[in-house]
């Protein structure tokens, strides 16, 4: 019951379940559920009571029990209550101040008056109480909730362990007794401890806020920079993530992470200006590990600087250890400078060498793309090769052939002639085609027409015009003389 | 309904002239038709149709001269939507196949995916005396190559699933459930006994079959011998 959320719940249901909240020790929960009630139904005396029990606030009690006895004049436990309150902690309370006494609540079926709070029972330091807040130091007579109502900031933190709320004051989680600390003595270990706890848990939303607070402590410090940018890169926020950036760069001009990150968001954007600036801080880095390395030369392709790229790419595929995804890219990348600089056959070697590094990656693809765009020169034995003549011959002899089948409605029997005629042109035009635009070099052609075949510009032009002639020819034979 | 916009850029420069020239041909019948239709009138534009669309019953009973009309019932449509989703399909899946066939070759090969959809129509729908029109056969033949010749590609597509979305999905699954499509109603026009749907469906199978099983004879012998040498 407790589990479902407040909205689900209807008033009964949230009185209910912010007092079995109470009972297990959620004070935090309870006063949320039975705020939520008192919300809902301003008269409902048992939800007043027993928030004045949830809260820690003297003052809050006060209005809560108040409330109760504006409801119910004869309601015994409040004026019990206000009774002990008068008697009881000062108003307004000081910040670091412990209550002496126990606190009132109502003597519901709990009897939560006569219980100390769920902290002390546990032997752990009660909590403190907060009216004034420890970052504007704005005072207040009411009780303050989980923010600052001046200035907004967080007074309360999810515990990394529990994930329960734990308000600054305490120095320890009063559910699972994890060590915080003294937030009002030392703000920034405080919430630096919380930071990487959040982070170690992947809490990216709630480091990021703890974050934002640390960079306001100090601005100065580069660590908070770097975690912040870090952080929006894990949301994938990569503008926030490269202004953090770049506002570490600001304060360590060589730091290494922020450098290549950034080099490598410039390289994305294509924003020239500010790689060449990039270039010179990162050549300066130490260690220069393989992927510093691909880095620079991807950079120095970028600035066009074609050879400085081409002489680092290779400098890199000489180390054993790179792997085979980035063997395939190096060579992408060499067979492109190739053809821009104008050498296919080299190029054409690139890229093959990039397939041949035997992964899958955008970058073999892109390789098989530009090798089967590049038309590179056939090998000598696909230009005699009779498969080849024969896939050649095969789309006009079915073309004819096809269109043949459909002027008899494949009905052979009315296949006549003049068909057959065509039939067999189609053959022997689509042979000649084949063999002067594809295949010139098959034996038969070399041993009529010397060791250039139908390669021979005149005898492959006349091949052409007859092959083209007779497929024609056989057309008009199959589609009029049918 | 899924609508393919594009399916990537050709990696090589040149312009893909086989399928703009198919493209301007289609267009070029259009437009007389829509003279037929508007400019002539009186059933001008169905006398066309009935003369140069494709009729099965006509070639199953021995009407000559009719093969022609499986070539012609190509370049034909019958309004604006039906050549705009042809020419659409063939803009998005042509260039990229032709890059790797090259033109000539390609256009033999469009030729040859639409005659084998009129083929398969001729086979399964022999008595419809219905002319059949639309560039639908061989632009199934072209979805078909592409589907063999790049599966994985991913295909900006228009995805309307009550609002519109532009997802790339891959090549296989976009040409995948619209074969599916296809091979389901042709499944319910064979129990039917007729067309029904007044979808070319055979044309759309013999084609999509005849792209998937020619695709590889008409790749130019470079990409062939690029690509066995990468095997």
């Amino acid at each position: 019951m407790a589990a479902l959320p407040p909205e689900e719940l209807d008033v009964p249901g949230l009185v209910q379940a912010g007092i079995t909240a109470y009972r297990a020790g959620d004070r935090r929960r309870a006063r949320q559920l039975l705020t939520a009630a008192t919300q809902r139904d301003p008269r409902h005396e048992l939800a007043w009571l027993w928030l004045s029990a949830a809260h820690d606030d003297a003052a809050f009690k006060r209005i809560c029990l108040e409330k109760v006895l504006a409801l119910n004049p004869q309601n015994p436990n409040a004026r019990r209550g206000l009774q002990l309150l008068d008697g009881g902690a000062p108003r307004p309370v000081s910040v670091f101040s412990t209550p002496e006494a126990p606190l009132p609540g109502p003597a519901g079926p709990a009897a939560p008056v006569a219980r100390p709070p769920a902290a002390t029972m546990r032997g752990r330091p009660a909590p403190v109480l907060t009216p004034s807040c420890p970052w504007c130091q704005a005072e207040f007579t009411r009780p303050l909730a989980d923010r600052c109502p001046r200035c907004g900031r967080r007074l309360e933190f999810d515990c990394p362990e529990c994930e329960r709320g734990v308000s600054v004051n305490l120095e320890a989680c009063a559910q699972c007794g994890r060590i915080f600390g003294k937030f009002h003595a030392e703000r920034e270990p405080y919430l630096a401890r919380l930071l990487e706890a959040y982070r170690a848990k992947g809490w990216v939303d709630q480091a990021l806020l703890v974050n934002d607070y640390l960079l306001e402590l100090a601005p100065a410090a580069a660590r908070y920079h770097l975690a912040a940018a870090q952080l929006y890169d894990q949301i994938g926020d990569t503008t926030r993530s490269v202004n953090a950036y770049r506002r570490l760069l600001d304060l360590e001009p060589g730091q290494a992470e922020a450098l290549t990150q950034l080099a490598r968001w410039y390289l994305t954007l294509h924003q020239t200006p500010e790689l060449k600036d990039l270039s010179q801080r990162l050549r300066a880095l130490k260690p220069r590990t393989a992927r510093l390395t691909l880095l620079l030369g991807d950079i120095d392709y970028e600035l066009d600087d074609v050879k400085s790229a081409e002489r680092t790419y290779r400098e890199l595929l000489r180390r054993p250890e790179l792997d085979a995804a980035t063997r395939a890219r190096l060579h992408l990348r060499l067979g492109e400078i190739n053809l821009e600089r104008g050498r296919p056959a080299p190029a054409l070697r690139d890229y093959e060498a990039s397939l041949a590094a035997g992964v899958d990656t955008e970058d073999t693809q892109a390789a098989r793309r530009r090798l089967d765009s590049l038309r590179p020169p056939l090998p000598r034995r696909a230009l005699a090769s009779y498969g080849e003549t024969g896939r050649a011959m095969l789309g006009p002899v079915l073309l004819v052939w096809l269109l043949a089948a459909l002027q008899v409605g494949f009905q052979v029997a009315r296949l006549n002639l003049a068909g057959l005629l065509g039939l067999v042109l189609a053959v022997l035009g689509s042979y000649l085609l084949a063999a002067a635009q594809v295949t010139p070099l098959t034996p038969e052609w070399r041993e009529l027409l010397g060791e250039a075949g139908l390669a021979q510009p005149v005898p492959k032009a006349l091949a052409t015009v007859i092959g083209g002639g007779l497929v024609a020819a056989a057309l008009v034979l199959v589609l009029a003389g049918m | 309904m899924f609508i393919p916009l594009s399916a990537g850029k050709r990696s090589y420069p040149g312009q893909p002239w086989a399928t703009i020239g198919i493209i301007l041909l289609n267009l070029l019948a259009f437009a007389w038709e829509v003279w037929l239709a508007f400019g002539v009138g009186d059933g001008a534009f169905m006398a066309w149709v009935r003369a140069w669309g494709f009729t099965p019953g006509l070639l199953t009973r021995g009407v000559g001269g009719r093969a022609l009309t499986a070539l012609s019932s190509m370049y034909l449509h019958s309004g604006p939507s039906h050549i705009f989703f042809n020419m659409l399909y063939l803009w998005a899946f042509a260039p990229l196949l032709e890059e790797l066939t090259g033109s000539v070759r390609f256009f033999v090969f469009y030729t040859l995916c639409g005659l084998l959809g009129a083929a398969l129509t001729l086979l399964l729908d022999g008595n419809s005396l219905i002319p059949g029109i639309g560039a639908s056969g061989a632009v199934a033949g072209v979805m078909g190559a592409f589907l063999l010749l790049y599966p994985g590609q991913r295909v900006r597509t228009l995805v309307f699933i009550g609002l519109p979305f532009w997802p790339r999905l891959p090549a296989w699954i976009l040409l995948g459930l619209w074969i599916v499509q296809q091979a389901i109603l042709g499944q319910a026009v064979l129990e039917a006994g007729f067309n029904f749907s007044g979808i070319g469906v055979w044309a759309h199978l013999g084609g999509f079959g005849g792209g998937l099983v020619l695709a590889t004879v008409f790749l130019r012998p470079d990409v062939m011998f690029n690509r066995r040498a990468a095997v």
